[in-house]
């Protein structure tokens, strides 16, 4: 099979505008303090365990918190037309082996769901691949990958409901007969089931992690990291979410380790699924600077 | 974007990606004369490939009443709403397509439909226009103030596919040996932009895999030299599958190319969309121009007029005599002596149809013996 059609990028006007967005004073922070004007995010270093578990732990609160203002991605089509979050609360915490973050954002009602047009919220934090150098924010570029760690909604439900929320959780009215599986061996039912049959990582069935992580090289490029590492956890509480990311430092898979005492540069992404956000229609913050405490 | 030629549109046009035509492109021609809804079709669509959890509401193929069935929900005013004035200056659209109208920062102009919208499959079926009087049912003929029709609808394989042009993955593709467009369940990651961009509303999101997918065009069948599971089993042989050709390399002997280029009896589906859709329809004879005009663009009369003149031109009757005789595609067809014969790629006949049967009056009676032998007169019943 090959493409009638030239898989040209599609990428409106490659220059993206960088946009400046460093730490802000606003008035609804997601930390009880709003941090300094000129601070930066700091990945604290602590002993023990990290709460990863707890995105609503008070030990995610601090000096290293910062708020990112959060613009629409417009660089390429289909095109977010204006953003529905306007910032981003991110905090890091480390303990020398595993890298952390909790993003908490404003919303009117959690995307905990994928349907027909309904989307999920996601949060995704952006991390540099192979240098410690600021690759392209258009999610990287050939050659200089990023990074991504992205938590959706509807695989927070998936865990929280303890299995993979479908159409009898979504439709609980449904009526269907006879389904495949119900008739035929297993190896031939799947192939009623698409995405499943050729192991599409969004549709398979096995307990996963609401954590995905994924390496991309440019808009449109991103690809499921054969080894998943990444945990984390989001919860709804109070018209916000709070969600936490971890992943160990040590990458593996062509990455370079994520090395205390220095600076990184990070970027996020917010989707709010009843706005309609999904791919490339999402708010992000452009690079920041993170340093990782020693 | 680049520019495209779309013969439909007679012009070029916009599209985001560089044209390349497939080696050989997919299409079929609908009869919408012939149509029961009987929706065979739907089910045989439904059983051979969406009967999986997730796919519940998906149907590739569907059979709608005109004008008041929609599936999903008003797919076709929502886009045409959107979309503005779509004036042509003869053969040539004047307005602009969904890619030229799109807003800043999309790729076409596009509709999202929500839940409800894929609720009523059956939305508007069998409802005419009008109110029939109360002393006949149908007050005049043929139906002046009293329409409707059947439209089958499945993607159209286009040419320049909306569903493609939106993804921003490019996890669709167009195949350079069909032209059939699918989505690569691999690639995709459920973002639903194809579901918005099309404006037939053909590609569809899974609930249960959590990624989009969209009629095949039966193709493990068009590699094996077989029409559409959809076009088998019609009961009203109303569908043809072949592979159509551009009108500047038509050949006559193809039945596509014959009706839709050299016959021009068989229209695309709302071709101002600017996407060269690849399903051809035979208008309905019955339905106001107007109407027909708007959704297979010009030439609407003319089709018409050719259609109702088929008893008189054995060459066009010998081709739609061939629509459900056989489950081969047929790659060239000719009329001889009063038969329409299909021919496979290499020229071996595959079928051959009557135009006319012969005709055979039976006696009214009959001479037959009783039980016991008795000679008598029998009588038909129901002849
Ligand atoms: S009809 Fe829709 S789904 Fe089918 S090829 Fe055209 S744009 Fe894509
Ligand atoms: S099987 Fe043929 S006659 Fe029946 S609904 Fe489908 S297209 Fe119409």
């Amino acid at each position: 099979m090959s493409d009638a059609i030239t898989r040209k990028a599609l990428l409106a006007g490659a220059g993206v505008g960088a946009v400046a967005v460093g730490a802000f004073l606003a008035g609804c922070g997601g930390g009880e303090e709003a941090p300094q004007k000129d601070a930066q995010l700091v990945a604290r270093r602590v002993d023990g365990p990290l709460p990863v578990d707890d995105p609503r732990s008070s030990a995610w609160r601090g000096d290293g918190e910062t708020l990112l203002a959060l613009v629409a991605q417009q660089a390429a089509k289909p095109a977010l037309a204006q953003v529905s979050v306007p910032d981003v609360w991110l905090s890091a915490l480390h303990d020398g082996r595993t890298i952390a973050f909790r993003a908490s954002w404003a919303q009117e009602s959690a995307g905990e769901v994928d349907s027909l047009g309904v989307f999920h919220d996601a949060v995704a934090v952006m991390l540099p691949g192979t240098s410690r150098e600021r690759p392209a924010i258009t999610m990287g570029a050939p050659g200089a990958p990023v990074h991504i760690a992205q938590w959706r909604g509807s695989w927070q439900k998936d865990q929280d409901s303890g299995r993979r929320v479908s159409v009898p959780e979504i439709y609980p009215n449904y009526v269907r007969d006879l389904t495949p599986s119900e008739l035929l061996p297993p190896r031939t039912a799947v192939l009623w089931a698409p995405g499943r049959a050729v192991g599409n990582p969004l549709s398979g069935l096995e307990e996963r992690s609401p954590v995905e992580e994924l390496l991309a090289e440019g808009f449109g490029s991103t690809t499921h990291l054969p080894r998943q590492q990444a945990s984390g956890r989001g919860v709804f509480a109070d018209g916000r979410w709070w969600v936490t990311i971890a992943m160990p430092m040590q990458r593996g898979q062509g990455l370079i380790d994520i090395l205390g005492g220095l600076y990184w540069p990070v970027a996020v992404a917010v989707w709010s699924g009843p706005a309609g956000n999904r791919g490339g229609r999402k708010q992000y913050a452009d690079w920041a600077s993170m340093l990782v405490e020693a | 974007m680049a520019k495209v030629f779309n013969w439909q549109l007679g012009r070029d046009m916009d599209y985001p990606y560089e044209g390349s035509r497939p080696e050989r492109q997919f299409c079929m021609v609908m009869d919408t004369n012939k149509c029961i809804a009987c929706q065979t079709c739907t089910i045989a669509c439904k059983s051979t490939w969406t009967w999986g959890p997730g796919q519940e509401y998906m149907l590739w193929n569907n059979i709608e009443t005109k004008p008041y069935g929609f599936y999903p929900t008003g797919w076709d005013v929502q886009v045409l709403e959107r979309l503005g004035p779509q004036d042509w200056q003869g053969d040539t659209y004047a307005g602009k397509t969904i890619f030229e109208a799109a807003e800043t920062g999309e790729v076409a102009v596009n509709w999202q439909p929500d839940q409800a919208d894929w609720n009523h499959p059956n939305l508007g079926e069998d409802e005419p226009t009008g109110v029939a009087g109360e002393e006949t049912y149908i007050p005049d003929i043929p139906h002046a103030d009293m329409w409707m029709y059947y439209l089958q609808r499945i993607c159209n394989h286009c040419t320049y596919p909306a569903c493609l042009a939106a993804c921003p993955r490019q996890a669709i593709y167009k195949r350079d040996e069909d032209g059939i467009v699918l989505i690569d369940q691999d690639r995709c990651r459920g973002y639903q932009e194809c579901v918005a961009a099309c404006p037939y509303k053909k590609s569809m999101f899974n609930i249960e895999t959590r990624v989009s997918e969209k009629c095949i065009g039966c193709y493990p069948k068009i590699e094996q030299g077989l029409q559409t599971q959809c076009t088998t089993v019609c009961i009203g042989r109303l569908r043809l599958t072949d592979f159509v050709n551009t009108p500047d390399k038509a050949d006559a002997r193809n039945p596509a190319d014959f009706l839709i280029h050299t016959r021009k009896v068989a229209l695309p589906i709302y071709p101002q969309l600017g996407l060269e859709p690849n399903v051809y329809y035979i208008p309905p004879i019955h339905v106001p121009p107007k109407y027909l005009h708007q959704m297979f663009g010009p030439g609407v009369e003319e089709a018409i007029e050719t259609y109702k003149n088929a008893k008189d031109d054995d060459e066009l009757l010998g081709a739609l005599m061939l629509f459900g005789s056989t489950e081969k595609i047929i790659y060239s067809f000719d009329v001889r002596g009063g038969v329409a014969r299909g021919y496979d790629r290499k020229g071996d006949e595959l079928v051959a149809v009557p135009l006319r049967e012969p005709e055979l009056v039976r006696d009214f009676s009959y001479p037959t013996t009783l039980a016991d032998g008795t000679p008598a007169t029998g009588y038909r019943h129901n002849t």
